[in-house]
């Protein structure tokens, strides 16, 4: 797996990383305890019913319980879950968040959830920018290199921590091998391609300010 | 204190009266013992350059060079061959001048430090340690890409310096051999309390280093190491309150 840490994906601690299921439910018990069932209902009205396959809330649920994130505060009969639904004279298990699921919820929630400045962004400023614009366009590129270069850091230090752990199994850390140098090849690409636009910036920059006075694109108020 | 520690390093070559090539600029960065530095860019940005100056066989236009607390440019011609052919290490992946077999021709650069016996059992531990002995009477034409790119770490390693330079030595391996050598830099690395700095154009090379910091234009981009998270003592007053804490406070 490559543990969530491929392009587009923010790479912070393990157990924060974009949106999973896990922190939607987690966030929905934390503003009123609920069984699955309605959990499942409420996702799909909150987020869309293609936002989350269908049983994503009683399998997010079972996986928070095991980590001790939420709790039951009214149980079910045993084997609840959908069966238990189905039969609604019976009163189905209701969870709540435990103040450790709360803390960790927080921490996602504070948690900077956008990947690197994405090149569409990055592409569009620099498609409407003027020459006035070229040396804050050099330092928007500039600092897209360093977080590309901080996430290629990340990565690498995970995956070395990874490895020192799990050094007897061969086949396995070839596989890991294989999958984290998609990642790896990805920032590569990206640090390559923002070193080379920059660069170009810079020597354009150059070219007008030696030529002619800069301009921005926008009129001055 | 850091084995090698270059600060705000300019290097400019000129091209006849009106140009001038802009190689480095204001580069500074610190090597520390046990650790393994990546300097990551494409070809003719400048890595072999930022290694030449930080060996002491490039002078920069503006900046300082110290490896081992010692000023680089402040010694003698003599004391900088001292300093290069004791402290530092030289690891490329050119082919030797000289077509004699491997191990002499790792102990070759040893023989005016000591004896010609010791410098062949250097050599030999050397290419042990790399994992390369059976090939100690091979000529460098024989060797595949993956036992050149070793017989070059022995090279390096073989003086027992105390910083290693290392120029793009994975440039021809594969995947997992690019994975190996990089290990077993780190391996050396820790083993040994050596500073590798390594400037490679493969960003899967610098998978076991400590540190990747990223040179384009003459610029070397380092970012801020991350430092631990401060756990919050209690919760800022503009985060949201969620109903059900709210309602708990109310009722504890």
């Amino acid at each position: 797996m490559s543990d969530g840490t491929g392009p587009g994906v923010q790479t912070g601690t393990a157990q924060a990383l974009g949106l999973s299921a896990g922190d939607a439910v987690l966030g929905l018990l934390i503003e009123r305890p609920a069984n699955s069932y309605q959990l499942e209902r409420r996702l799909e009205h909150r987020f869309g019913s293609a936002a989350f396959a269908h049983g994503t809330a009683y399998h997010a649920v079972r996986r928070l319980s095991k980590r001790g994130l939420i709790r039951a505060v009214q149980e079910g009969p045993s084997g609840g879950g959908r069966a238990q639904e189905a039969d609604s004279s019976l009163p189905a298990t209701v969870y709540d968040v435990t103040p450790g699921g709360v803390e960790h919820f927080r921490r996602w929630l504070r948690a900077s959830a956008s990947i690197p400045p994405a090149r569409e962004e990055l592409l569009a400023k620099i498609a409407f920018c003027g020459p006035g614009d070229l040396p804050r366009m050099v330092e928007i590129v500039r600092d897209a290199e360093l977080a590309c270069t901080a996430r290629l850091n990340e990565l690498n230090e995970r995956m070395r921590s990874q490895r020192r752990v799990a050094s007897d199994d061969g086949w396995r850390q070839l596989m890991t091998l294989i999958v984290t140098a998609s990642d790896v090849a990805w920032w590569d690409g990206r640090i390559k391609w923002l070193g080379e636009v920059r660069r170009y910036l810079q020597r354009e920059g150059q070219h007008y300010q030696a030529g002619r006075g800069l301009g921005s694109t926008f009129p001055a108020d | 204190m850091a084995l090698l520690s270059l600060t705000d390093v300019s290097l400019t070559f000129q091209r006849g009266r009106r140009h001038a090539v802009r190689v480095l600029a204001g580069v500074s960065l610190n090597v520390h013992a046990g650790e393994v530095v990546s300097v990551l860019a494409q070809r003719a940005q400048g890595k072999t350059s930022l290694l030449r100056v930080a060996a002491g066989l490039q002078r920069p236009n503006v900046g300082w060079v110290r490896v081992a607390g010692r000023d680089v440019w402040g010694l003698s011609t003599a004391g900088r061959a001292r300093l290069l052919g004791s402290e530092i290490g030289w690891v490329g992946h050119a082919a030797p001048d000289l077509d004699v077999p491997v191990r002499t021709s790792v102990a070759l650069p040893l023989l005016g430090t000591c004896g010609k016996r010791e410098a062949y059992a250097r050599a030999s531990a050397a290419l042990e340690r790399v994992g390369v002995l059976d090939c100690a009477e091979q000529f460098w034409g024989s060797l595949a890409d993956w036992e050149r790119a070793l017989v070059a770490l022995a090279h390096g390693i073989a003086r027992e310096p105390c910083l290693l330079l290392v120029d793009d030595l994975t440039l021809s391996l594969d995947l997992g051999e690019v994975d190996d050598a990089t290990r077993l830099l780190d391996e050396l690395a820790r083993e040994r309390d050596l500073g590798v700095l390594m400037c490679v154009s493969d960003a899967n090379a610098t998978r076991w280093s400590q540190r990747t910091v990223t040179l384009a234009g003459g610029e070397l981009l380092a970012p801020a190491r991350p430092g631990p998270v401060p756990a919050p003592a209690a919760p800022p007053a503009n985060v949201i309150d969620f109903p059900s804490q709210s309602a708990r406070r109310a009722s504890s």
